[in-house]
């Protein structure tokens, strides 16, 4: 007998709950303890119990433990049992496999991991039991992340620290209110416990913040620790500003011959921009980008000397020689931390769990530059997405100091299409197409420029929407943060003729259609979507033929950004221009049907056509 | 003379043409036409070109047995920014502490040079920049960073391995990813081993062998065996990259393997190894994680199903639990035996997702929750003898993996099993891990020229490629008012290889919301309503029906529409020209049935032109009829690829084929009121 299922939707209307949406795994309890043994050292124990329910959630079943030179796995244990309760699997620390391998060239870290097995039913429930010595330094506490990814939901959860006296420590809850508990332990301890009951699981949010801005965290930090001889003060960024000085200081010795190259480079430049773009460039050509991360020297930078002799350098080392080929030169850099993945640093407690590259700040009169050193496809004075509207930590000689990088306005990311079109009575039609793409619209396309000439057409190609193209020329040229690109192309079936009738497409690059329709209501994060398009498509309206097509036109308005359309007849051509303004910003759950709406309308008025008919006809 | 020299550097420098090189071969000296080359006339875009790559393998006798060493070398130029990554290299080897064999990466030196003011830098690779890591149980990589690499760098490097594994001698591949300018590889081959030898790649190698001596040293002295240098070499080797439409771009890339056949040392018994396919089936078949499981007891019963009521009686079942008692009376043919019997074997055994050639018996399988492809098949094929149905194993490489030669014998690349059923005088194939796929349809990444069925008396090759086809119909029933609104129903038929992608689609999807908007995204429709078929009852059929609405353009006095729904005809082929030829998935047969109710009063101003297209080879073909009446739109289409493999003369008219195509798929009918 045939069997069906059927699913009802009302054309958008009906939103379901993410309830309705299985997770694939549940965190049944977790229980974790960071028991302090001196100021530099402690343990680490965890207990998790996990109910894994499809085969989507089975990779949240892997086990991986972080390591390094002061950390270390001691004990662990693992059990798989079926929806019986019956054990099916017991897991021995020597089923781990032990992996050295990082991205870096080198690297203290190494991690132990299992992969769970294909169950033989679902669900299962999956138990870990393992236990980490952390010696040498505490320079950063594990941190309580409850929910550790999408689509898992969590019963309960604990994360107990046991301090010392000689263990300072402060702690930032982020993203929910958990029960916390401050008790006294043995031994003149304190015990901090944080626990939560059930926590729904999240779903991945097409136009929603990141998952670490919506996940349930608490992150711990020491208020001070020792390190190699060093003493860290953890207290605010200003003191911890002080310890990366105090680590990178005496290592800004340039070699003589780069010292003469940098001369000659930049004592000709008239500007002091001219004079930083000669030295990034400088830096650029003698240097590349190869990570080592060993001890200390996984916060500390390598010499300025070694880089310049071998040419080589991870962020920290590429900018700490920038900065000494600046001050060279007689200009200010700062060696400035920040975090690539976090837009904002928790303000009044410095953390390790957060920062992860680093950045050079000049500071000209009336002009400050951010400079990536690592990868000279962004201009010296270009501000990339990972940076814009982030928060860093300038480390002064005086210690650091937070503050936030300027995004550029919407209207400086700008796209630029203009398109003339001759028709040929077969439907193809020849374009002379060009482009220009600033800021955030070059970035885009940065790479375009160092592909193989095929690839850049597929690049190209798959932005413009027309059928079966021939591209008869190709330029492109990058300036700056600017990039812009001339195409010479033939398509084979550009518009649709039929019976003394065209349909001309209104764009040459729509807004295709929307998924996610349906997800719940949420926050829309649409931080660094800024841009303006600005597009002016001409067709040259063919002899014997005119507009059968009313041109009124068009206009969206949303909190969100604008859409204007206007047509007009001009000296022959049908000429069609085109303005999107997308604003940046984050707005309330409670616009979320009206966002749905606003790019309902932005691909609908990409499928309009204007129709040319034949005259007489 | 140093004006003259700085003279030719300029004048170098003003050139952008690539000189005539000579080959350079030696470390440590790298020309002035190596140092001077700006770009590489014959790939503008490369960002690197490798000048040289050399590797000699010999075979020392050792106190610790016999050993292969590799003398890798190498000398890049770096031309374009992306380039200088060529600076960064990774070696992997095989280091486990669970086995005494292993390899050793040894002398690893390397050099930069940049011309700097007319004079060559060099900057020798140090100790701070190498480093190796464990990378898990068996292997380790070894990295290193060359310094100062740059634009315009000329950076050589050089490493040996030693490896106790002298009998699997690595493959050697003269292309890269980027030109090579001349490679070579020269192996020096006693007369104590014998290798079978296989070149292959689209780019010819030239090779010679020479005869040589090879001392040994005895209780009784230093004795001079023979030996064969067997060298082989390539010059102006285009990069080779992965492109769409082809499998493994290793099959295309020119390379060698070396297989060993034989060993034998003076005085000692000859050990023969795989050198023949007939080898292989035996070693198969004598190995117990293949050819004793011919005689594997089907596993069923330990897990409570039974074929009849006399093995249940049999089985002692009071530790079985649940019983299970499959009916095969009301089975129409083989197939469906084989498709039910699969379906309850699959309930109780789990796929760990690898595949593989080896399996494991009942008791093995019992401890395990999970199993490899391998272990399915095996088990598969005891439970199918049990129901009286005759079933084999068949070896093959995925085409991902790379192919398989029928000349040349690797145990090593066979890499996956599938069962062979004979069903009278017919027979068809079955794969018991990818359960998705109907009994008698395979998972593309099968579907190999050459398969090697391995059964006691029975050994021959077969091609499964063309074992079964992917086949679609799409019936499109529809009703378009005077406003444009486009109302019906789509009707999808997946059979055969499509009806295993799409139900493996819908058994992966995250929920059924998101599958729906999936849907509706990639035909561009609202879908009101949407019902899938239960796989249960329906085999070899995935359906699904989908309610829709769709706007099209109406202005009041006409409705302008494009009557073929939901056909995709796109032009897979966007660039001019092509140099490798084309891999398809599988053979394909598609059609679309589409009716389109039009409102009272319109009357269509014209009809599109049939179309009737068809290759030279006559395999692959497409005919798209129009037909309009005073109360309907219908279209009728039908696509048909009987080959899987276009070579690269084919690609124009290919690209012209479905341009063609997609042309009269765009077309627009108008209605006029």
């Amino acid at each position: 007998m045939k069997h069906t299922f059927k699913l009802l939707f009302m054309l958008g209307a009906i939103v379901l709950p993410s309830s309705m949406f299985a997770q694939s795994t549940t965190i049944l309890e977790s229980f974790a303890q960071f028991d302090c043994h001196s100021a530099n050292s402690g343990t680490f124990t965890k207990h998790i119990s996990m109910r894994i329910d499809n085969k989507r959630g089975l990779s949240d079943g892997n086990f991986v433990c972080a390591c390094s030179s002061h950390r270390d796995l001691k004990k662990f244990a693992g059990t798989v049992t079926d929806a019986n309760g019956k054990v099916v699997k017991k897991i021995k620390r020597s089923d781990l496999t032990r992996t050295e391998y990082s991205s870096s060239l080198a690297s203290d870290d190494y991690a132990f991991y299992y992969e769970a097995e294909v169950p033989a039913s679902y669900p299962i429930t999956i138990t870990y039991d393992w236990e980490v010595e952390y010696s040498h330094h505490l320079n950063a506490y594990p941190s309580f992340f409850p929910i550790p990814g999408y689509e898992i939901a969590v019963d309960t959860a604990s994360y107990t620290i046991i301090q010392r006296p000689e263990n300072t420590l402060t702690y930032r809850v982020l993203n929910f209110s958990p029960d916390i508990k401050v008790t006294e332990a043995d031994g003149n301890r304190r015990r901090i416990e944080f626990s939560i009951g059930h926590v729904s699981h999240m779903d991945k949010q097409a136009w929603g913040p990141s998952f670490s801005d919506r996940a349930p965290q608490v992150i711990l930090s020491p208020l001070s620790f020792d390190w190699n001889n060093t003493h860290c003060d953890m207290s605010d960024w200003h003191s911890f500003g002080s310890w990366i000085n105090e680590l990178n200081s005496g290592r800004q010795k340039l070699t003589p011959e780069v010292v003469s190259r940098l001369h000659q480079a930049t004592d000709t430049c008239t500007t002091l921009r001219s004079k930083v773009k000669a030295a990034r460039k400088l830096l650029g050509n003698m240097t590349r980008y190869v990570s080592i991360q060993l001890g200390i020297g996984g916060y500390q930078t390598a010499t300025a000397e070694d880089v310049c002799k071998n040419g080589i350098g991870d962020c920290k080392a590429l900018s700490n020689c920038f900065c000494a080929m600046l001050h060279e030169i007689g200009l200010p850099a700062v060696y400035t931390l920040i975090a690539l993945n976090d837009r904002h640093l928790i303000k009044d407690m410095p953390n390790f769990t957060q920062l992860n590259h680093v950045i050079v700040q000049v500071p000209l009169p009336g002009d400050t530059l951010w400079v990536e050193c690592t990868n000279d496809i962004y201009p010296t004075d270009y501000r990339h997405n990972g940076m814009c509207g982030h928060d860093v930590v300038l480390i002064h000689p005086t210690g650091g100091e937070l503050q936030t990088i300027p995004e550029y306005a919407d209207s400086l990311n700008l796209h630029q299409v203009f398109a003339d079109i001759e028709l040929s009575a077969d439907g193809s039609a020849h374009i002379s197409y060009r482009e220009s793409n600033l800021n955030s619209q070059f970035e885009t396309l940065c790479n375009l420029t160092r592909i193989p000439t095929k690839d850049q057409q597929k690049v190209l190609l798959n932005r413009i929407a027309c059928s079966n193209p021939t591209i008869n020329d190709m330029k492109i040229q990058s300036d700056g943060a600017c990039i812009d690109y001339k195409l010479d192309l033939h398509s084979g079936a550009f518009c649709k003729w039929s019976n003394n009738r065209i349909f001309l497409p209104l764009t040459l690059n729509p807004f295709y259609p929307l998924q996610n329709t349906k997800e719940e209501a949420h926050i829309i994060d649409l931080m660094g979507e800024g841009k303006l398009r600005e597009s002016t498509i001409r067709y040259r309206i063919p002899e014997g033929y005119t507009v059968d097509s009313k041109l009124d036109p068009l206009r969206i308005d949303s909190p969100f950004g604008s859409f204007t359309r206007h047509m007009l007849i001009e000296d022959g051509y049908l000429v069609i221009r085109d303005t999107y303004l997308m604003r940046s910003g984050i707005y309330p759950e409670d616009q979320f049907a009206e966002w749905i709406a606003f790019r309902k309308a932005l691909v609908d008025s990409s499928k309009k056509k204007v129709i040319l008919k034949a005259v007489g006809v | 003379m140093k004006a003259f020299w700085i003279a030719s550097f300029c004048l170098l420098l003003a050139s952008t043409r690539v000189f005539a090189f000579e080959k350079n071969i030696k470390l440590g000296n790298p020309t002035n036409e190596e140092l001077s080359l700006v770009s590489y006339d014959e790939d503008p875009d490369a960002e690197a070109i490798c000048l040289y790559h050399g590797t000699t393998v010999d075979f020392r006798l050792t106190d610790q047995g016999l050993k292969a060493e590799y003398h890798y070398k190498i000398r890049i130029k770096v031309l374009k920014p992306e380039g200088v990554d060529w600076g960064n290299a990774e070696i992997i080897y095989y280091n486990s502490s669970k086995s005494t064999n292993k390899e050793t990466v040894t002398g690893v030196k390397g050099t930069s040079y940049n011309l700097e003011n007319g004079k060559v830098v060099k900057s020798k690779l140090n100790s701070d920049l190498k480093s190796d890591e464990m990378l898990n149980n068996h292997n380790h990589v070894y990295k290193f960073s060359l310094p100062n690499v740059k634009v315009g760098s000329v950076i050589e490097y050089e490493y040996r391995i030693e490896s106790d594994f002298f009998h699997l001698i690595r493959d050697w591949y003269a292309q890269m990813s980027i030109p090579v300018r001349y490679a070579e590889f020269v192996i020096t081959v006693p007369e104590f081993l014998k290798f079978s030898k296989l070149m292959t790649g689209v780019y010819p190698m030239e090779h010679k062998f020479t005869s040589s001596k090879y001392p040994v040293t005895t209780s009784n002295g230093q004795v001079l065996l023979n030996a064969d240098i067997e060298e082989y070499w390539a010059e102006n080797l285009p990069k080779m990259v992965k492109e769409d439409y082809i499998h493994s771009i290793n099959d295309y890339k020119s390379h060698i393997i070396y297989d060993l056949e034989m060993l034998c040392f003076p005085g000692s018994r000859v050990q023969n190894f795989n050198n023949s396919w007939t080898n292989v089936d035996k070693m198969l078949l004598e190995d117990d994680k293949f050819g004793d499981l011919f005689k594997m007891k089907n596993p069923m019963p330990e897990f409570g199903v039974f074929l009849s009521i006399d093995e249940i009686n049999d089985k002692k079942t009071e530790k079985a639990g649940e019983i299970t008692l499959i009916d095969l009376s009301a089975c129409g043919n083989t197939k469906e035996k084989v498709e039910v019997l699969r379906r309850a074997m699959r309930k109780k055994i789990k796929w760990n997702g690898k595949y593989g050639i080896y399996g494991m018996n009942t008791r093995q399988m019992l401890k395990e929750s999970s199993v490899n492809a391998a272990a399915l098949n095996f088990a598969l094929m005891a439970i199918l003898r049990d129901a009286g149905i005759q079933a084999v194993p068949v070896v093959l490489s995925r085409r991902s993996q790379g192919r398989i030669s029928s000349a040349h014998a690797e145990i090593g690349a066979l890499n996956a099993m599938v069962l062979q059923v004979r069903d009278g005088d017919q027979t068809f194939y079955v794969d018991a891990a990818n359960d998705d796929f109907p009994v008698g349809t395979l998972h593309p990444d099968l579907l190999v020229e050459y398969a090697r069925v391995v059964a006691p008396n029975r050994f021959e090759w077969v091609d499964i490629s063309k074992c079964c086809k992917a086949n679609v119909m799409q019936f499109v029933n529809a009703t378009l008012d005077e406003d444009g609104n486009l109302n019906g129903m789509l009707m999808r038929r997946h059979r055969g290889i499509l009806c295993g992608v799409s139900r493996n689609n819908y058994n992966n999807k995250k929920d059924s919301l998101t599958h729906v908007e999936k849907l509706a995204a990639n035909l561009d429709c609202e879908i009101t309503d949407y019902r899938v078929g239960d796989f249960a009852s329906s085999a070899e059929t995935y359906t699904d029906s989908i309610f829709f609405t769709k706007q099209v353009d109406a202005d009041g006095e006409s409705i302008y529409i494009n009557p073929y729904l939901f056909v995709d005809m796109k032009s897979p082929f966007k660039t001019a020209t092509r140099e490798l030829p084309i891999e398809c998935d599988c053979m394909v047969g598609e059609k679309h049935s589409i009716k389109i109710q039009i409102p009272e009063g319109y009357v269509a101003e014209s009809c599109p032109k049939p179309i009737s297209l068809r290759l030279e080879d006559g395999k692959t073909s497409c005919k798209i009829v129009t037909q309009v009446t005073p109360e309907e739109i219908n279209v009728s289409i039908s696509y048909n690829r009987d080959t899987m493999f276009y070579d690269t003369a084919t690609f124009e008219n290919l690209r012209s084929f479905w341009t063609t195509i997609e042309d009269a798929c765009n077309s627009i009918i108008v209605l006029k009121k």
